[in-house]
């Protein structure tokens, strides 16, 4: 395909997206004039004020980084990296696999042992990962015993005549 | 391109707070920056909820607008940034829950008209980073030059032509792997 | 015990105790669980592979974590996981030398360490495996001349990044081939900068240094050694 040919499809194909959504917009004019009458304020809402009504916040955030730091230290525990690198954020792992009864990810991130991804009720499977920036091959195992690439994969390489996924993730987390 | 002559005085009225005014603005321009954030979000309840937010930040703002500036760049500048924003806050799962719902609400007339060649563009858009991808909506759905691009963004134009460059070769790469691909299956 | 003595007006005394719990179990996990310096060479010192392997493997295991490329924990887990593997004693020697060696040489092992892990995940045999480590250890060590010669190194960037692209221009060059793609096809530069670009440890700084001083000839090279190589 040349780069004309592949302008032209683009073009269509952003085009036919926004047609078919632009239904969406309708009144959209109100819904902003409505808000620009009655702004609402950042600071309303705190639902976790419902449950716990006497905590001072201080002591909540503390728990709660704290609680996090083991979590994190547990979690360290078993995957230990070779590499000395920060975590950083939460990277999705997510494929549709409705017929699996089971899906995990194995990879460069976890010492190639399988982590099992959970699966929602319209079979699609995911688990979020801390991953720090750099280049990560994996895999996703499906009910244990079949190998496969993920077709949302940043890009594909050869590894032992076999096809490994790979994730870039930079500095602001998943490349997207 | 100079503004249009309405459009200055559209802009002038809106600032004395006539907000028939502003109305008549989105009128005009809620498509486009519809259609940027959908690019650039990848799902329609997203883009249409940036849309919203990108009329209510420019009308707050709208004193600070130089009117030296296309005012299309400026409020393209301010609906890019948002979906920076808001991409950066958003939780991954979000845009492929979303795809069943898009799936859904778009009109079966225009969904069948779509070739599988279209469809696979876009799925192969969706997927390119935030960097390649802007751009490319920018370009392409908004018909912006170089050099509007570059300011939307706020990198260097330079820049901005190396990553068209790149994007398209990542589209060309993937377009041309999903043929020895299947979702999720492969055969034994 | 303790939260019956806490009345449930003194709220802040219950968060109190708990991040204090929190606090003590954190600090004792890491404690207990991080495996040191000392761990690794007694690690290194039981493991069944000649004495002239183990000086190596220590030496460069160690440089390893001090330089920062290895941690103690993940080389010590490394270094079990080959050695509880099961696979011939000659082999597991082989592969642990490679990648000691690596590290000796001043060059990063993330490529090769990966490689060895996901071939005894996916059930290969250690002698495959360890062809695979000659053979991309070759290529890292290309590849790192070249960034010397052309004055990339961890004194001028960050040793993070330098590494990275060590890393990641190999794994361009050797996926390139292995992938049946022809050496002198035009694309490798456009290839390795666009995989560069992508990478969060590579910084502007230093992509734009590779980005001046890389040609499509050098990367096409090392790419062709490879090639006669596999």
């Amino acid at each position: 395909m040349d780069d004309k040919q592949l302008e032209t499809l683009l073009k269509d194909s952003l085009q036919h997206s926004v047609g078919a959504q632009a239904h969406v917009l309708d009144g959209l004019e109100n819904r902003v004039l409505e808000k620009l009458d009655h702004p609402v304020t950042e600071t309303a809402a705190r639902p976790w004020a419902l449950w716990f009504p006497r905590v001072k916040l201080t002591f909540a955030f503390a728990g709660t980084a704290l609680a996090a730091l083991l979590i994190g230290v547990f979690i360290g525990g078993y995957f230990p990296m070779p590499f000395n690198t920060p975590a950083y954020q939460g990277v999705t792992f997510i494929v549709a696999m409705p017929e699996a009864n089971q899906v995990a990810v194995v990879g460069d991130f976890n010492g190639w042992q399988p982590a099992s991804l959970s699966r929602d009720s319209n079979g699609i499977w995911s688990l979020k990962v801390d991953l720090s920036p750099g280049r990560y091959e994996y895999a996703f195992v499906v009910d244990g015993v079949a190998w496969r690439p993920d077709p949302r994969a940043d890009e594909y390489v050869k590894s032992y005549g076999f096809t490994n996924s790979v994730k870039y993730v930079n500095a602001e987390g998943e490349t997207s | 391109m100079a503004m249009g002559e309405s459009e200055l005085r559209l802009i002038q009225r809106a600032l004395n707070r006539d907000m028939e005014a502003w109305a008549q603005i989105m009128t005009n321009y809620k498509r486009a920056v519809f259609g940027i954030a959908l690019g650039i979000l990848r799902n329609a309840a997203d883009a249409e909820d940036t849309a919203q937010e990108a009329f209510i930040r420019a009308y707050e703002k709208l004193h600070t607008y130089n009117i030296q500036r296309k005012f299309s760049t400026w409020l393209f500048t301010v609906t890019a940034n948002l979906c920076k924003n808001k991409l950066r806050r958003a939780k991954f799962s979000l845009p492929l829950k979303n795809e069943h719902l898009i799936e859904g609400s778009e009109d079966p007339a225009a969904l069948a008209a779509q070739s599988e060649l279209q469809k696979s563009v876009r799925k192969a858009l969706e997927r390119l980073r935030f960097d390649y991808r802007a751009p490319m909506v920018l370009r392409f759905y908004a018909d912006l030059d170089y050099k509007d691009i570059a300011e939307v963004l706020g990198v260097p134009e330079g820049t901005i032509k190396t990553r068209l460059h790149r994007g398209k070769q990542e589209l060309k790469r993937m377009l041309d792997q999903e043929g020895g691909l299947t979702h999720g299956r492969q055969a034994a | 015990m303790i939260l019956r003595s806490i009345r449930l007006d003194r709220a802040g005394k219950y968060w109190g105790t708990l991040c204090a719990i929190c606090l003590a179990v954190a600090v004792a996990t890491t404690l207990v669980w991080a495996a040191t310096e000392q761990d690794v060479e007694n690690l290194i010192d039981s493991m069944s592979i000649s004495n002239a392997g183990k000086v190596t493997v220590k030496n460069g295991f160690l440089q390893g974590i001090q330089a920062g490329r290895l941690s103690a924990d993940g080389a010590f887990d490394f270094l079990q996981r080959v050695a509880t593997s099961g696979a011939d004693l000659a082999d597991r020697e082989t592969v642990l030398v490679s990648i000691a060696s690596t590290l000796l040489a001043d060059i990063p092992v993330d490529m090769l360490v990966n490689k060895v892990v996901e071939g005894l995940a996916r059930g290969l045999a250690m002698d495959v495996i360890a062809e695979e480590v000659a053979e991309r250890r070759q290529t890292l060590t290309e590849v790192r001349t070249l960034l010397t010669q052309k004055g990339i190194s961890a004194a001028k960037f960050s040793q993070t990044g330098v590494d990275a692209a060590t890393t990641d221009i190999a794994t361009v060059l050797e996926n390139h081939v292995r992938s049946g793609q022809s050496p002198s096809g035009g694309t490798l530069l456009d290839q390795t900068l666009t995989t560069l670009d992508r990478d969060g440890r590579v910084s502007d700084g230093l992509f734009q240094s590779l980005s001046n001083s890389l040609s499509e000839g050098e990367l096409a090279g090392i790419a062709n050694n490879i090639a006669s190589r596999i």
